[in-house]
């Protein structure tokens, strides 16, 4: 089978959507940061995929690398707090994760 | 379009903060680091060199000018924006400095972040390729997860960071993946490029303008997604009131005012350079609702769910999202900039909204920063009797009030009916029912900041004991308090004022 720009796009586009739900469901915060990262990923493959088969030239490929550098440090940041969390609360979960409100 | 070497000279103001932080982040490892004097003074002489450069540079400048290879765009909005962005710097390092919420032992680490985000968050005004919107947003987002979650000891502000970093890092990947269509239609990341496949100018063979249309709307969609977080508009709001109670007062200040400055900022930036003049119903009608009902929604949902808050922090916080939804309706003019002669006025509207926003909000949390540092407490209860106990912080808070309110003669009613007016004359049913909510949703502010007026000066305290301002706090009181009080009787030098600078 001939692999082609669609194949992809559909691939992305699977990943966002499971990125997505599991932004939505999951109540354990490295899960939730973890749905991000498919999210950023699913970017990742539509950047690339453009720059290989659509008229985009290398600019794609760097913007994907631009991308892995920043999932990089947002996992950084995003990792310290919730372990700053933890601390305080002896749970990631983050429905648990909610003394305020009142 | 000017070459790195070429523009460096343009982005000087930014270069200062630059050496500022790493300045401050210096001092922060040494032993002059345990007076706070020291650090807030080396912050605020960067900030006021960078305002000093940028106002230096906006009077010498005309027009708009592509630097570093296109990536930034430097014009008249760059200046204004850099501007409100230091300003808001500057003021919260002095609330900070004031306030007893933020540790000797973190105060350089908060110079450090402040003077670091407002750098990224003039990029975020100037960026003009999808790349640098991406990198100006996510360094403005990073920054400010870190800034909500100073206080590491205190749960409160660790729940808030992650409420922030969890919303944020959703949002924004939402926002790259509607760019990564964009990229896709054009194969380059400037948004000029884009426009150009838009209007159906460029592209080879059978590339057509009106076939792109529909994708280009959901990636602007998405993209707009990502941005109505950075703004706290609904549905994207959640985050905003736990990080605004959570987050410690000075910094709950910034943050509602300069990211949301910052996020409009990228929005119209965005918005203006991707669709001017593109002639498409499908865009440009789809974008008008889409934003309009968001607007609605945000003035509606923020103004009910103020109504019933004891916690002034999550007053204020709700205040934010119904003043985000005010400031869409002017985003929402968006068809008239399509339209074959551009008009901007929408937009210019925003801006000028913005400008009086900065001083009654910053000014309202101010007062409730120095009721916590000395009462300890944001609950509405702390306000009581403030109006015996504190005359001046009383008086000046009833200034912001009225004015976040939108009622005569402050600068938030000459601002709200700049508003108001542009939008009605747009024409057209739903402009009319936009404005209509927006005077209704007004109306029901008052309730709210009122219910403060009412507990600064009709009810009663056990404790009469006067409170006291230093004078740092009644000059940081009076520079904010002044200007509302002024733009509101002297508006028609400063709004022509605008209409030049902006023209």
């Amino acid at each position: 089978m001939h692999v082609t720009l669609t194949h992809f796009l559909v691939l992305a586009a699977a990943l966002f959507v499971l990125g997505l739900i599991n932004l939505a469901t999951r109540r354990n915060a490295i899960g939730v940061l973890l749905g991000v990262e498919l999210i950023l990923n699913a970017a990742n493959i539509n950047l690339v995929a453009f720059s290989r088969y659509g008229i985009g030239g290398i600019e794609g490929h760097a913007f994907a690398v631009m991308v892995i550098a920043l999932a990089a440090a947002e996992t950084v940041v995003a990792l310290a707090i919730v372990l700053a969390i933890f601390h305080h609360y002896r749970t990631v979960d983050v429905d648990e994760v909610s003394r305020m409100k009142e | 379009m000017l070459g790195n070497q070429a523009s460096l000279a343009l982005v000087i103001p930014e270069a200062i903060l630059g050496a500022t932080v790493a300045g401050v982040m210096a001092l922060g490892v040494s032993r002059a680091a345990r007076s706070r004097g020291v650090v807030a003074a080396s912050g605020s002489l960067g900030l006021l060199a960078a305002m000093a450069v940028a106002a230096w540079q906006a009077a010498g400048a005309h027009g708009s000018v592509a630097a570093f290879h296109g990536n930034v765009v430097v014009d008249a909005m760059v200046s204004l924006f850099r501007l409100v962005f230091f300003g808001t710097g500057l003021l919260t390092l002095w609330f900070a400095y004031a306030s007893s919420e933020i540790d000797t032992r973190d105060f350089a680490d908060m110079t450090a972040l402040v003077c670091a985000s407002v750098m990224g968050m003039s990029f975020m005004a100037a960026a003009s390729d999808l790349l640098m919107m991406v990198l100006a947003m996510e360094f403005v987002g990073l920054l400010s997860y870190v800034l909500a979650g100073l206080k590491r000891e205190d749960q409160r502000s660790s729940e808030a960071a992650l409420k922030y970093v969890i919303y944020g890092a959703g949002a924004s990947g939402v926002a790259l993946f509607g760019m990564s269509f964009l990229y896709g239609m054009a194969g380059d990341t400037s948004i000029q490029a884009v426009r150009e496949v838009l209007l159906g100018g460029a592209g080879e063979g059978t590339r057509q303008g009106a076939g792109f249309a529909p994708l280009g709307l959901l990636a602007v969609v998405m993209v707009l997604a990502g941005l109505g977080y950075k703004v706290a508009a609904v549905p994207f709001h959640m985050w905003c009131p736990d990080v605004y109670q959570g987050a410690p007062t000075p910094i709950t200040a910034f943050f509602s005012v300069a990211p949301k400055a910052a996020g409009f900022a990228l929005m119209m930036r965005f918005l203006s350079l991707l669709l001017a003049g593109v002639s498409s119903r499908l865009l440009s009608d789809g974008l008008m609702v889409l934003i309009g009902v968001v607007s609605i929604a945000s003035m509606t949902l923020g103004n009910l769910a103020a109504l019933n808050q004891r916690s002034v922090k999550r007053l204020l916080a709700y205040s934010s999202i119904a003043h985000a939804g005010y400031l869409l309706m002017g985003v929402a003019t968006l068809p008239a900039l399509m339209s074959a002669t551009p008009d901007p006025s929408g937009f210019r509207a925003v801006y000028f909204y913005l400008v009086v926003y900065l001083f009654m909000n910053l000014g309202a949390f101010f007062v409730t920063s120095h009721v916590v540092t000395r009462l300890g407490s944001d609950d509405l209860g702390a306000f009581r009797a403030l109006g015996q106990r504190s005359p001046l912080v009383a008086g000046v808070m009833a200034v912001f009030l009225i004015s976040l309110a939108g009622l005569p003669p402050t600068a938030g009613f000459v601002g709200k009916f700049y508003l108001f007016w542009v939008v009605l004359k747009q024409g057209g049913a739903f402009y009319y029912v936009l404005a209509f909510i927006g005077v209704l949703n007004s109306f029901l502010s008052l309730f709210y900041y009122a219910r403060i007026l009412k507990v600064m000066y009709l009810e009663p305290s056990a404790d009469t004991r006067p409170v006291a301002a230093g004078p740092l706090a009644v000059a940081v009181l009076m520079a904010l308090g002044v200007p509302t009080l002024l733009f509101g009787v002297w508006f028609s030098p400063l709004l022509s004022a605008a209409g030049k600078v902006l023209g």
